[in-house]
């Protein structure tokens, strides 16, 4: 029987048109999002690796095989196999000092740490031209000894370390500061050295937070133009990494070949995110 | 035998002074209770001794041999943290084994005799079934026993305990705390903890050495200082007690109506504290004599063993707290807003 239902409850019919007008809002502001996402990032990602097999996977296999594109690879991965380490043994370093003891200019250490984030990049490469380029007496000094570190590999290396410093010991701070002392402590108290109080207490409480740092650190060393394009002197074979190769290439209006190395990069950077996908999802079940 | 002796130890941070001249020894084998409120230094003093800091002055002797200036390493020493901090990355076994497997390769058991130590120590703090287990599946309880068990498997001269149970509830706290006993008579290492509870430290410990503000304000048995507290502090912090702040004239402490002999040499006249437990209070409804202050009940908490009233003295509008028991209580027929008389059955003076 209709009649027993009462279908004009006013309440009921405020829910109705409130969550009616909710429906709305939420709908438009999902497809504004959507909308958005795909034309700046998907589009764009989409439109490298149409641009790259444009002339057939021939062409693009054949230009990622070009003795220039593949040397730019090689530094690419060269420096990133430098740098990586090198700024996570001084990260967990510069975190532990932060952390672990305290000392005047302390806050001040921290401030400085941003420095490389809140710096122009292109400033980042042009403080190496100015120490090791031939403008300064240091730099004539070692050109002199043949030791060439400006428009040279070490300069990249440099220039790349600067800009990626941040990225490892940022991650590990917060996490060592929360953690406080006293784990390291016991272990202290217990007998064991400095050395196996860090590798036993230490590194497994850090471990997660020392390996997304890894990861961050790893895709911005791969990516990294601004500081390298001043250092490296854009020599074609021997200190073009791969974001400068693709510049050049694109100046000279070879866009397969310039665009079949952006899809490799592109890749690197998808693979970067899959993996820090993993990492914090796997995190998450470490912890609940 | 003396197994540690604390000279003269002072410490001071930036311009606050921690610690100030602290003399303690302490004969082997026993258990010794630190207690203060927060802040009295208590703990710091505990770190200086494990060697987790460095006194300005003083000096920290252990059987005989001065250690002040000793590495942890010499000193060995069991150290046991409030918050357990045991290595969450470890399960229960290796927690206890660390302190085995990190010595130099010449002075470390085998694996066989490690594994041995290890199960003897886990039926020590009846944790057999969870060798395998991690910190993070533990209760509080078991986490601090595992924390003593990992202490204790260094064979330490002394043991260190920094407010054991504080992080425990009540009634973990309470089992712990004979269990504590126990394990102490069994193993009879010197041991030092340190907590705010007094009752904790009266039921635990040998001695008891109350602190505050950095200095030591009276050692002894736990009889001792609560039957005979040195000073008005002593009195105060430990348990409940009723203050009255009063003068000191001719052998007799006068507070308002309240009169009561003070057993200080009458020649002199000073301002006078005296104290008076809840418990040795007489309650009469009339009253008898001039020990006997009137009062009026403001509040009856009828819960638990004992009745606890909070009464309001009609000359001086202070409150007390009195306790009598339930037969008392109700031959008395007590009731809210009625004026009694009460009558210290015990008061303890001090000059000051």
């Amino acid at each position: 029987m209709e009649s027993t239902v009462q279908p004009n409850l006013p309440g009921q019919a405020f829910t109705a048109r409130h969550s009616l007008k909710g429906d709305i809002v939420r709908w438009s502001l999902i497809t504004i999002v959507l909308l958005f996402f795909f034309s700046f990032l998907i589009i764009p990602l989409v439109s490298i690796f149409f641009e790259a097999f444009r002339q057939g996977v021939r062409v693009y296999l054949s230009s990622i095989v070009e003795a220039d594109a593949l040397s730019a690879i090689r530094l690419t991965l060269f420096v990133t196999l430098i740098v990586v380490p090198i700024n996570a043994v001084f990260g967990i370093l510069f975190a532990w000092v932060i952390t672990k003891y305290s000392f005047r200019g302390k806050n001040f250490l921290i401030t400085l740490i941003d420095l490389p984030f809140s710096v122009s990049p292109v400033i980042g490469g042009l403080i190496f031209i100015l120490l090791f380029g031939q403008h300064s007496s240091l730099g004539q000094w070692l050109i002199s000894h043949n030791i060439n570190i400006v428009f040279n590999v070490p300069g990249i290396v440099l220039a790349t370390l600067f800009v990626t410093f941040p990225f490892i010991s940022r991650e590990l701070i917060p996490l060592m500061q929360s953690q406080g002392t006293v784990s390291e402590e016991a272990s202290i108290m217990l007998g064991a050295s400095a050395w196996q109080t860090f590798i036993h207490v230490t590194l497994p409480n850090i471990k997660w937070a020392l390996f997304y740092g890894i990861i961050l650190c790893n895709a911005r060393s791969i990516g990294e133009f601004g500081a390298v394009s001043v250092v490296s002197g854009h020599i074609r074979g021997m200190t073009n990494t791969m974001p400068l190769q693709i510049e050049n290439l694109y100046n000279e209006y070879q866009f397969v070949a310039a665009f079949a190395i952006a899809s490799i990069m592109s890749l690197l950077a998808i693979l970067t995110m899959v993996i820090k996908v993993i990492l914090e999802n796997f995190i998450k079940k470490q912890t609940l | 035998m003396l197994s540690i002796e604390i000279n003269h130890v002072s410490k001071a941070f930036d311009s606050f002074q921690i610690l100030n001249d602290i003399n303690l020894t302490i004969p082997t084998g026993e258990l010794v209770a630190l207690l203060g409120p927060s802040g009295s230094g208590k703990t710091s003093l505990l770190r200086i001794v494990a060697g987790l800091e460095q006194p300005d002055n003083g000096q920290i002797v252990f059987h005989g041999q001065d250690l002040t200036n000793a590495h942890i390493k010499e000193r060995q020493v069991g150290f046991v943290f409030q918050h357990y901090a045991l290595f969450q990355n470890m399960t229960v076994f290796d927690n206890i084994a660390y302190g085995l497997r990190v010595r130099p390769r010449k002075i470390r058991p085998s694996r066989t005799e490690i594994k041995a130590k290890v199960d003897k120590l886990l039926r020590l703090v009846r944790l057999e079934p969870f060798g395998k287990r991690y910190p993070s599946q533990l209760s509080g309880g078991q986490r601090q026993r595992v924390a003593l068990a990992r202490a204790l498997a260094i064979e330490p001269k002394i043991l260190l305990l920094d407010e054991p149970f504080g992080a425990l509830d009540a009634k973990v706290r309470k089992e712990l705390r004979y269990w504590l006993r126990e394990l102490h008579e069994s193993v009879k290492v010197t041991s030092i903890f340190v907590t705010h509870d007094q009752e904790e430290a009266f039921e635990v410990a040998d001695r008891v050495v109350i602190i505050q503000n950095g200095k030591i304000e009276q050692i002894g048995t736990p009889e001792q200082v609560y039957n005979h507290p040195a000073n008005p502090f002593v009195y105060d912090f430990i348990g409940s007690a009723n203050k009255f702040e009063g003068k000191i004239i001719n052998g007799t402490f006068i507070d308002g109506s309240f009169e009561t002999e003070a057993p200080i040499d009458p020649n002199i006249e000073s301002a006078g504290l005296g104290f008076v437990r809840p418990y040795h209070f007489i309650i009469e409804k009339d009253r008898s004599g001039k020990y006997s202050i009137p009062v009026q009940i403001k509040h009856i908490h009828a819960v638990g063993p004992t009745v606890h009233l909070e009464v309001e003295r009609s000359d001086s509008h202070h409150v007390l707290n009195i306790e009598v028991n339930w037969e008392e209580f109700s031959l008395l027929n007590l009731k809210k807003d009625q004026t009694i008389h009460i009558k210290p059955k015990k008061v303890q003076i001090f000059a000051v």
